[in-house]
């Protein structure tokens, strides 16, 4: 996005800045991915990686957690992880003669879950819907996740013996998916010749802590939308709707997590107010996984659906 | 070029269905051998859609235009006219369907088909095919929308539902155009002569069965509005033909030289004349029904000597005309040839009838009235029947009717009784028309309905001149006095419409009646007198025809700027109004530079493309989208800043 305008620099913004400094440094030509992840996690949003493996999924997500201060927990995906190895399991303690509740490891503020798609429905699910409510529910009882909580999950393309991939109907619960694809060749070179990544994320210094990122979320959540950008996100999904390439259009969660997503973007951009470039960007990652394209022209499936969708609703 | 006409052959279904439905109404219409070439091409056509043949080479093509071409001519013997005219743009809309290439052959197909439908007026002009092509409008409009859409996205509902809307805003632009166009007289337009070409109704000749044909009939024939009460049912004869001729079997009009004048006296009785329009459903016949009998009409009618009303031409619309008949006046006239033409009976037939009638005629003391008084108590009290079904006639029918099977219907008798007066030197002739008629049950006008079809005779006395004997009502009185549906008749011959129980339905059926008969007097019916009546309910005056071009001119133009100041009004709504105008101006000047705006670019991305181009105007490009953006996405205001951005606006030149 080119300067039209001197941006205010608030902190959040330059903090953010910072934080996506850091990450592409270690993550090297990504910096568009990297900025929609820090979208993504401002929006409160959660990542899907889709990608094959050894592209830097699982670096991309340390990197994240170490910049941002946040305790971080990977969550391997197998087909024999079960729910409670997930949430968490209540025991019982002898002595007192109680049940105590024994944390998963989905009990902190930052999980990756790796591989995803290698788990049982079962597992998946136990997963999603605590990703949902920010809470997990165990023997009846209700506990809180930690704020702020953030998932990224990935998930291998391919498809392979054993694995289950997501529906569509779950695919709706992470706000973006992102591709993170091959590094060019300079990037590719430099990370040939660089040090190991792993040790690299060690000496990364955190820019915040998780109280800073409440904060720095509830004032992205505050950012300023113009009635005719209303309008817009309105005719994106109307147009969705109506529009035979699609089995079903966007549904109202997707409105939101557009809206909200182009908000964090604006205040990462360093802008008071969302402007249309912010939708128009943040579109691909919000809506690709969320739509299935049933055109049978071959011209249109060859567009994803944000490039169909953006090119064919005028600007208000 | 392959994929690509690939693609739109595969889109093409709507469009075959569209031709069909377009056609639905001419099929019953088509001879065997053009329905069967339209099925073959219908069939062609979905294998080419489902990519299983490819679209046929410009010589097959060459080939089977031809070959549609000679089926039309043996069929039609021609490709000229209306019939093979409609026939002919359906095969050929068929054809069209295997040589498309573009967008622009599927509108040219739709074109096509809207012409199509708009033929459908020639057969008929009623409330249901109004109905039906304008659903058939909307469907073709639809295929337009998507058609006209480069990205083909819209779902069915939703360009139904915008055709829809888009029909429904043209409304009133009709309207305008409907109310006020001068209405020119045909021939200039109208229906084509070979329209109506087969219609129920009366005929100008009578035999045994022609009129009973039609009493099964709910049809109706005509609509009569009175002014004032409507005389009682018995007097409700509405004259049609005079059939003077007889072989034997049929009668048949033999009219008098045109330019013999019927000779009337009116009665003088303000009581027994009535004033009423008629609203005629189209017959394809040249007479007019009017109450016996009438004294005035207005337009131009021909009236025969005996009575009868003719039009210039078929009646092949509907049409309306206004008369006054006077139920007691006189027909005076009788000419020498006239007294010999109404005793002329077929030479050697029906000997015994002849003897009857003589000897009758004797014993009533050659006194005419007498005599006709005892012909139709003969009628009544000698076990004649009136009937529906009336055996068959031999040669002799007058001998085998009067005295072996004595069951007729009303052209029997009328035909018997005419036969008996003749044979004893009375003048007389068969009339034929309708008789009677039902007020409508909630509006006021009267429909007279096929059923009501009837026969039956004139006498000339020499001291009141033709006088109407009704030899029906010596057999049936009450066929005359409450009407067809009550005189004892067959009911499963009867229409339905006549002798229904149910309420609600007879209900429907009226109020459809009503509404129909507005129909055809507002809309099919609007003719030019119409037109200025209308307008002087408005006040207007005399408008000439050029009035009328100007007031359309002067309504087209203000509802066109309404529709325009609707347009921008909701479009200032939507809009920051002032900056956005101005960006728009903003984004003219650079298109006019070669630079324009894509509908879907936000300005921040426009403004990069730009730069690229205009290096040189880099600061004020910026200056202007950082203002745009924050003025219209920003939700400050800040009148300073309106102003800068305006100024930079108004200033803004392209450089380099």
């Amino acid at each position: 996005m080119s300067a039209t305008e001197p941006k205010i620099r608030n902190a959040a913004t330059e903090v953010l800045q910072r934080a996506a400094d850091n990450i592409s440094r270690i993550i090297l030509g990504k910096d568009e991915q990297i900025r929609l992840a820090l979208t993504c996690l401002v929006a409160r949003g959660h990542l899907l990686i889709e990608d094959l493996p050894g592209v830097g999924k699982t670096t991309l997500a340390h990197a994240i957690a170490q910049v941002m201060g946040l305790d971080f927990q990977r969550i391997q995906f197998t087909s024999d992880l079960l729910p409670a190895d997930v949430l968490g399991v209540a025991v019982y303690d002898r002595e007192r003669s109680v049940f105590e509740f024994h944390q998963g490891p989905i009990f902190s503020n930052f999980i990756l879950a790796d591989e995803i798609n290698r788990a049982t429905p079962k597992t998946q699910s136990a997963l999603l819907e605590a990703m949902e409510e920010s809470q997990v529910t165990v023997d009846g009882e209700t506990r809180d996740l930690p704020q702020p909580f953030f998932v990224i999950a990935t998930q291998n393309p391919m498809h392979q013996i054993g694995t289950y991939a997501l529906p569509e109907s779950q695919l709706d619960r992470f706000l973006m998916r992102l591709h993170l694809g091959f590094p060019d060749r300079e990037a590719e070179r430099e990370l040939l010749q660089g040090e190991e990544r792993r040790d690299m994320i060690e000496h990364i210094k955190p820019v915040l802590d998780g109280v800073q990122l409440i904060s720095i979320q509830k004032q992205a959540a505050g950012i300023h939308v113009a009635d005719a950008l209303l309008d817009y996100v309105q005719s994106l999904l109307e147009f969705t709707r109506n529009s035979p390439m699609f089995e079903f259009g966007l549904s109202p969660r997707g409105g939101l997590a557009l809206l909200n997503s182009a908000r964090a973007l604006a205040l990462i951009d360093g802008r008071e107010f969302v402007l249309p470039e912010h939708i128009k960007q943040v579109l691909p990652a919000v809506v690709n996984h969320r739509l299935v394209n049933t055109s049978d022209e071959l011209e249109i499936k060859k567009q994803t659906a944000a490039d169909f969708i953006s090119a064919s609703v005028p600007v208000p | 070029m392959v994929t690509n006409n690939h693609r739109l052959t595969t889109k093409l279904t709507p469009v075959l269905l569209g031709i069909h439905v377009v056609a639905i109404p001419l099929y019953p219409h088509l001879p065997l051998q053009v329905l069967l070439v339209t099925a073959v091409l219908t069939l062609w056509t979905l294998l080419i859609i489902s990519g299983r043949i490819s679209q046929p080479g410009r010589f097959v093509m060459l080939l089977l235009t031809m070959m549609v071409l000679a089926v039309l001519m043996l069929s039609y013997g021609t490709i000229l006219g209306q019939q093979p005219g409609s026939a002919m743009l359906l095969l050929l809309s068929f054809l069209k369907l295997f040589e498309m290439k573009s967008a622009r052959d599927i509108a040219i197909v739709i074109f096509m088909g809207l012409f199509l439908i708009a033929s459908k007026f020639f057969y008929s002009q009623s409330l249901l095919i109004a109905i039906y092509v304008f659903v058939v409008v909307v469907y073709l409009t639809s295929l337009l929308i998507v058609f006209s859409d480069r990205l083909g996205t819209t779902r069915f509902k939703a360009r139904m539902y915008k055709s829809l809307r888009m029909i429904i805003q043209a409304v009133p632009l009709m309207l305008i155009l409907f109310v006020l166009f001068p209405r020119i007289p045909s021939p200039l337009w109208g229906v084509p002569k070979d329209a109506v070409a087969a219609t129920t109704g009366i005929s100008d000749e009578m035999s045994p069965g022609s009129i009973n044909r039609l009493i099964g009939s709910g049809e109706v024939a005509f609509r009569v509005k009175f002014n004032g009460d409507p005389p009682t049912r018995s007097d409700l004869y509405w004259r049609g033909l005079v059939l003077s001729n007889y072989d034997g079997r049929t009668w048949r009009l033999e009219n008098a030289p045109a330019e013999a004048l019927p000779l009337l006296v009116p009665s003088g009785d303000e009581k027994s004349r009535y004033r009423y329009i008629v609203m005629l459903e189209p017959h394809n016949q040249r007479w007019l029904y009017a109450l016996e009998t009438m004294v005035e009409y207005e337009g131009q009618l021909a009236v025969t000597r005996e009575m009868q009303v003719l039009t210039r031409s078929n009646v092949i619309d509907v049409i309306s005309y206004n008369m006054r008949s006077d139920i007691k006046a006189e027909n005076r006239g009788l000419f020498e040839p006239e007294r010999r033409k109404n005793l002329a009976l077929p030479a050697g037939l029906n000997s015994e009838s002849v003897s009857f009638a003589r000897g009758l005629f004797k014993n009533s003391n050659r006194e005419d009235r007498t005599y006709i008084g005892n012909v139709l108590k003969h009628f009544s009290e000698m076990g004649f029947k009136y009937t529906l079904s009336p055996p068959l006639l031999g040669e002799n029918a007058m001998d085998e009717f009067l005295f072996d099977t004595r069951r007729g219907f009303c052209e029997h008798f009328a035909s018997a009784f005419v036969y008996l007066m003749r044979a004893a030197g009375i003048p007389s002739r068969v009339v034929i028309g309708y008789q009677g008629g039902a007020m409508h049950p909630f509006d006021d006008y009267m429909i007279v309905r096929q059923s009501d079809a009837h026969a039956w005779a004139e006498v000339w006395l020499e001291d009141e001149g033709w006088v109407r004997v009704d030899p029906t009502a010596a057999v049936s009185p009450t066929r005359i006095e409450e009407g067809i549906e009550h005189a004892g008749l067959e009911r499963g011959l009867l229409p339905s419409i006549l002798i229904s129980d149910n309420v609600i339905i007879q209900r429907a059926r009226f109020m459809w009646d009503s509404f129909h008969n507005n129909w055809n007097q507002w809309v099919v019916g609007y003719n030019r007198k119409r037109q200025q009546e209308l307008l002087e309910m408005f006040g207007f005056n005399n408008a000439t025809s050029s009035d009328l071009a100007m007031w359309l001119v002067v309504s087209m133009t203000l509802a066109g700027s309404l529709v325009a100041w609707l347009v921008i009004r909701r479009e200032s709504i939507k809009q920051v109004d002032i900056i956005r105008l101005y960006y728009d101006r903003f984004c003219r000047k650079l298109e006019r530079a070669g630079v324009p705006h894509r509908s879907n670019e936000g300005a921040t991305e426009f403004m990069a493309r730009v730069v690229k181009i205009f290096p040189a105007n880099k600061q004020e490009l910026a200056m202007i989208t950082g203002d745009y953006e924050h003025l219209r996405y920003g939700g400050v205001e800040d009148e300073n800043r309106v102003r800068r951005y305006m100024r930079a606006v108004r200033r803004f030149k392209v450089k380099g």
